[in-house]
């Protein structure tokens, strides 16, 4: 627990920076600074100095946090940081880190043990980036570094635990929150509180959608969709309201590249934030000169570290900053795939190791395009996809009945009622406010997220068509790839209600605009108690992060158990081991699970990932050729026995873990085996160690000390 | 003026959690209220109905689970109320999770249990488990106890109305310490909106007496 607070530390100390230093709100700090530091140690992590990186970062916070108050008085940085927002941030993030070190949930599902939870642990076992550090995975690891990056900063001083990834989203998530309140200072404090509990309840809101009688699990889980759409929520609020404050726009440009570094698919999130902020920029082409009179006076040093604030209100600044935030969403991903990755996979190819190929997304996305003109003929699978992603935005089916709203996928209701209610959030927005220009930007705003989304959902429907195949479905996960943009949009629109209901009252103007701004706080208060209410009836709290029942990890905490005795029972200590699997009846996911569970000892493929028939070439389910009788191969890979002692040697298998065999196996491999398997027939071991190598290995039975499950 | 201000603000917010405390003790009383006059009240297996279980042979007090989903069911002639209810027994494996099901309908032999009145085992620290269904009158109860199967259950102690003491009817759960830490900010909030607004209108209207005079 101490090394997370070490870390909140090290960003506040970094927040005060930020602030004392060019003067940006408090709330928009905790954001900019974690994305920084997700980039910083992202490219560290590149470069292959981890944890040395990883400990400058770490000094120069505390440094800077040093330096800045000694330069401001303690007394008046403290008062200057403690707006609703950052207060919101501190205190949020350090109750998360108390409440789940106490209660210490794990990770508990599919792509958490594929790829979210294992990288991280990777990463923290070896202290290097997870794409070269060693693993069973017969694939490079290429996802973008963002979520696993923090998640290994806030874990830098301790040792390694599922609970601090969690940890890590979750301030995160808090940074956004304080992004979205940062412009509301705290004498307004009747607007900050029921905007902080819509952003608090937005990741369920946005994701939960039917009564939940068994634990259901938001903000504890390590997929990057929530923070993805988040993160996108965040750059934009943060973008929106410098502009408002009329601080300097630089800050966005990490956040940006953070956002695009979360996952393949959000990068798309990245181009759709920078688009937007190109039009913003486009409106108020001409400079004002009373803008301009009324920026904060500076002192001649300090004028470069804020030339950015006077740089949006000159045409050649806002074409910099133009072509920044472009190149801020698209370098970062162009720089990781096709330099950074692409260097990794050929490191491979020349240590002989030949990786699955995939679809490029950009061909995957032109011969689409083609078949929607009509330039190439369309195939069954785009027809029918584009029907189902139709029908799941526009109707409702549950039940047998046909009502309209889109099939269900947040607490509002499917697709289309979440649009609408958005596009009401807008409206309301844009009427409740009396400045004309802001009305126009919000406009304009609207109308770039409709346009992204139309775009957003084309590449995820290319995806579908071309990428998954079909055996996954039409549209596999399609809730949680279309929440990630609803989120950002939704948190946008309440952004700018907020706006509205944060004007200055003036008694010397016409009474309505005092109506306008009291309405707008009203409306912020009624859809704060719409979610509280919806939240409540459909996800009671002990079904909830916060008030889940401990029964919840009881069946992880017993696989977590026989993992550990599987890894006392071969520890050398001297080395790491690596282990040969064998389950006869697996489909991959308990491959996932116990090389999750076995790291440091790696769990290897089993197999050659691209041997010709079947399902995967390894990874768990063997027989011999001859004894496959002529069925096809789809259940199971074929070596001969003189096959696998050739690959475990060249492996450097150390031990066979025996999870399941069944007759096939034991007719194909016993005689590699010194006692012909007898003891894995019996239940007395599941683990063999290996001897000799080549033609004359041989597999020793391991004595046991607990009984096997 | 405007240090009056951050006074009345002040105010408001200490009367809120005054008020928020207050509340939060005064439901512990009325809990306590509402079960104190209910008799603890022991039972054995021979009590339940068994479904998807059965008692073994020549061990009192023991059953095991056939399969995942064993049930015990007790329900008496006329409904009743039910405070604590206490299951205090040991298993030969790890059993998974343990709810109690209840239900208000007098047809629940057809009706059956609904998902909505589900509640999750908490553990005493001797190991007893224990549900809190506050003095509820109910037509019938059901005990799952493990969602494994094969599991032999050796039963010590079931309770109906377990005694409780006064102290624990005051423990915090998850959603009174949110009740109480966070209800004043929001209830806070609402007062100040309020009182800006109307600030603001009787303001408005002075000006407007003003000009008009």
């Amino acid at each position: 627990m101490l090394d997370i607070l070490v870390a909140v530390l090290a960003i506040t100390c970094l927040c005060l920076f930020l602030k004392n230093q060019f003067k940006i709100s408090s709330g928009f700090t905790p954001l900019v600074a974690l994305s920084t530091t997700a980039l910083w140690f992202s490219v560290v992590g590149m470069l292959g100095i981890l944890w040395a990186g990883g400990l400058v970062w770490y000094i120069v916070c505390g440094v800077l946090g040093v330096f800045t108050l000694g330069k401001h008085s303690i007394k008046s940085s403290l008062a200057n940081m403690l707006s609703p927002a950052f207060l919101l941030f501190l205190l949020g993030s350090i109750l998360v880190c108390i409440y789940l070190g106490i209660r210490q949930p794990v990770l508990h599902e599919w792509d958490e043990y594929s790829l979210w939870g294992t990288i991280v642990k990777i990463m923290k076992e070896n202290n290097e980036l997870y794409t070269t550090a060693p693993s069973g995975f017969a694939w490079a690891s290429t996802q973008t570094p963002t979520l696993p990056a923090i998640s290994y900063f806030v874990q830098f001083f301790g040792k390694y635990a599922e609970w601090k990834i969690y940890t890590a989203y979750s301030i995160l998530y808090l940074s956004v929150i304080s992004a979205l309140m940062a412009t509301v200072p705290l004498r307004k404090y009747q607007v900050a509180v029921p905007l902080g509990i819509v952003g608090l309840l937005t990741p369920w809101f946005m994701t939960v959608y039917n009564r939940e009688y068994e634990a259901k699990l938001v903000w504890l889980s390590s997929y990057g969709d929530i923070p993805a759409g988040m993160v996108f929520a965040g750059v934009l609020v943060l973008y929106f309201g410098l502009r408002t404050k009329k601080q300097p726009l630089w800050p966005v440009i990490p956040v940006l590249a953070a956002l695009a570094l979360i996952k393949d698919n959000t990068f798309v999130f990245a181009l759709a934030a920078a688009g937007i902020m190109v039009l913003d920029l486009l409106l108020d082409w001409r400079k004002k000169k009373d803008e301009k009179s009324s920026l904060p006076r500076v002192s001649p040093t300090k004028k470069i570290a804020i030339l950015g604030n006077s740089a949006q209100y000159t045409w050649i600044g806002r074409i910099i900053y133009m072509v920044l935030f472009l190149l801020s969403a698209i370098a970062p991903y162009m720089l990781w795939t096709n330099c950074y990755i692409a260097g990794v996979v050929a490191a491979r190819k020349s240590a002989g190791i030949t990786d699955p190929n995939s679809l490029s997304p950009f061909s995957a996305l032109l011969a689409g395009t083609k078949m929607l003109f009509g330039l190439e003929e369309k195939s069954t699978r785009f027809t029918e996809v584009w029907q189902e992603m139709w029908k799941s935005f526009l109707w409702n089916t549950t039940n047998g009945n046909k009502r309209i709203g889109g099939a269900p996928l947040s607490m509002l209701g499917g697709g289309l009622m979440i649009v609408f209610v958005i596009t009401v959030l807008f409206v309301f927005a844009i009427i409740l406010l009396k400045n004309k220009k802001v009305r126009v930007r919000i406009g304009v705003a609207y109308g770039a997220m409709l346009l992204c989304f139309i775009g957003y959902t084309y590449e995820i429907f290319i995806s579908y068509v071309f990428i998954f195949g079909d055996g996954q479905g039409l549209t596999p996960s399609y809730n949680r790839y279309m929440y990630g943009y609803y989120i950002g949009w939704f948190l946008l629109a309440v952004y700018f209600l907020a706006q509205a209901a944060l004007q200055t009252l003036n008694p010397q103007e016409k009474p309505i605009y005092a109506i306008k701004t009291f309405v707008a706080q009203g409306a912020i208060f009624a859809f704060a108690g719409v979610m509280m209410l919806r939240t409540s009836m459909l996800l009671p709290l002990y079904n909830s992060d916060i008030g889940y029942t401990q029964d919840t990890f009881s069946s992880q905490k017993i696989e977590q158990n026989y993992a550990d005795v599987l890894n006392q029972t071969m520890n050398s200590g001297a080395q790491t081991e690596r282990i040969f699997y064998v389950n006869q009846t697996d489909n991959g996911e308990e491959w996932f699970l116990y090389h999750y569970l076995l790291l440091p000892n790696i769990l290897d493929y089993s197999g050659i990932a691209t041997k010709a028939g079947g399902p995967g070439g390894g990874g768990g389910t063997y027989t011999a050729p001859e004894l496959l009788n002529g069925e096809p191969a789809t259940n199971y890979n074929t070596y001969a026995p003189l096959e696998l002692q050739e690959y475990m040697t060249d492996a450097g298998i150390t031990y066979v873990f025996l999870d399941e065999i069944d007759d096939r196996f034991v007719d194909s491999y016993a005689s590699l085996f010194t006692d012909g398997l007898q003891q894995a027939k019996n239940g007395a071991t599941v683990l063999y160690k290996v001897n000799g190598a080549g033609s004359s290995l041989m597999l020793s039975p391991v004595e046991m000390e607990v009984a096997v499950r | 003026m405007k240090k009056n201000k951050i006074m009345w603000n002040r105010a408001i917010f200490i009367v809120l959690y005054g008020v928020a405390i207050l509340a939060y003790f005064i439901v512990g009383l009325f809990q306590w209220q509402c079960t104190k006059s209910l008799q603890a009240k022991p039972l054995t297996l021979e009590d339940f109905t068994l479904v998807s279980s059965l008692l073994v042979e020549n061990e009192p007090n023991a059953f095991v689970s056939t399969d995942p989903d064993p049930q015990l069911v007790y329900t008496q002639e006329q409904p009743f109320r039910v405070g604590r209810f206490t299951f205090s027994a040991t298993s030969n494996k790890p059993g998974g999770e343990m709810v109690l099901y209840y239900t208000q309908e007098q047809d629940y032999l057809t009706s059956g249990f609904s998902e909505k009145n589900k509640i999750w085992a908490k553990q005493l620290p001797n190991g007893t488990w224990y549900f809190d269904l506050e003095g509820k009158e109910v037509t019938a109860i059901r005990l799952d106890p493990d969602t494994v199967g094969g599991v032999v259950w050796q039963v010590n102690k079931i309770e109906l109305n377990a005694a409780k003491s006064f102290g624990a009817y005051f423990a915090p759960t998850g959603i009174s310490i949110l009740a109480v830490l966070l209800g004043p900010l929001l209830v806070g909030a609402i007062v100040l909106y309020i009182k800006q607004m109307v600030q603001t209108f009787l303001q408005g209207k002075k000006v407007e007496m003003v000009q008009s005079s």
